[in-house]
């Protein structure tokens, strides 16, 4: 039997619990160093997980893609280490960086791919316990400028709570459009 | 507050489809997901086929991890895959709403026993998402697969 579905009436989710809430949202009007989210040892405080979820563009000019790094807690001294597993259409290759300023987890557009963006939807895990380093995963990806997928781990050699995270690329700013949702889990 | 992941709408087939269609989505969230359980009918497997407001225009790369190989490559409208033992996709449709950018999209998909993979897609319109249809070229969704439709705030 040959048939197909369709569905054009939905849930208006009224009654539904609130496991996952929307904390912050930051769509970027003009270019940015940085996008920070702070305060959350009180913003947060009901959640054991943070997730963000992002669609990002650097401003760099002639880079085929651009790089999104993420730091906790305004720290810049050499804490952070990530890992990652990424496909380009041809290849799959894994990497890498220890003892870095910050954890790279992001693939974005360069500002010459203009309504092209990358995404990006990163977990920070047990953000708020004083006894963990603390990880992050992400699956990122962009189409429009060098073509990437890939999954990343990161790690902050820190059991302080996290109580703010910075998104910024190392050399370039955040382009406008861009889009930094956060969200918080409770456990 | 309020939940910011809202389950739209879900369905588990009772009788074989080739097709699975979310029409009339309203713009009232900034993000999609959409996450199907999902077999075919004959035995086989294959690509799964993806429909946004009723046309084509959706290209990625994907990358899977075989066991003791990889692999990477491109694909041109096409969302995830289904055998005859069902996979498990999830699709995120990032800014399905917005009408400044094209849509960017990430898929987590794999079978036990078979693969694990992920892809990237972007949809080339900056048109607002109002449709997504999934399908299989030759044969059918078998009965049991679900799929399920869910929105979140920004």
């Amino acid at each position: 039997m040959i048939g197909s579905l369709w569905f054009n009436s939905f849930s208006s989710g009224a009654g539904a619990s609130a496991d996952y809430e929307l904390i912050s949202t930051s769509l970027i009007a003009s270019s940015t160093a940085s996008v920070t989210f702070s305060s959350l040892d009180t913003l947060a405080a009901s959640y054991k997980h943070l997730q963000l979820r992002m669609t990002m563009r650097g401003q760099y000019a002639s880079d085929p893609e651009s790089y999104f790094w993420m730091r906790m807690n305004g720290v810049t001294s050499n804490s952070y280490a990530a890992h990652y597993l990424q496909g380009n259409g041809s290849s799959v290759s894994s990497g890498a960086l220890t003892n870095q300023p910050g954890m790279w987890f992001g693939w974005g557009t360069n500002n010459a791919s203009t309504s092209k963006y990358g995404a990006a939807i990163v977990d920070i895990l047990d953000f708020s316990q004083t006894t963990k380093n603390k990880t992050i995963r992400s699956l990122t990806g962009e189409i429009g400028a060098s073509n990437s997928i890939a999954l990343h781990s990161g790690f902050f050699n820190s059991t302080a709570a996290v109580t703010s995270v910075t998104i910024y690329q190392p050399n370039t700013n955040i382009e406008s459009g861009s889009r930094f949702s956060l969200y918080g889990l409770k456990g | 507050m309020a939940n910011a992941m809202v389950a739209l709408a879900t369905t588990t087939i009772s009788s074989t489809v080739n097709s699975v269609t979310f029409g009339s989505i309203p713009a009232t969230y900034r993000d999609l997901r959409v996450v199907y359980y999902a077999g075919m009918q004959p035995d086989g497997n294959q690509d799964v086929g993806f429909q946004v407001n009723g046309g084509t225009g959706t290209s990625g790369v994907y990358m899977a991890g075989f066991g003791s190989s990889t692999g990477s490559g491109t694909s041109a409208d096409l969302v995830g895959y289904v055998t005859s033992v069902g996979i498990v996709n999830t699709l995120d449709i990032m800014d399905y709403s917005a009408t400044d950018k094209h849509k960017p999209m990430l898929l987590r998909y794999g079978a036990a026993g078979n693969f694990a993979a992920a892809a990237a897609f972007r949809w080339a319109s900056t048109s607002a998402i109002t449709s997504v249809r999934f399908y299989i070229g030759s044969g059918n969704f078998s009965i049991g697969s679900s799929f399920s439709l869910y929105g979140v705030s920004a």
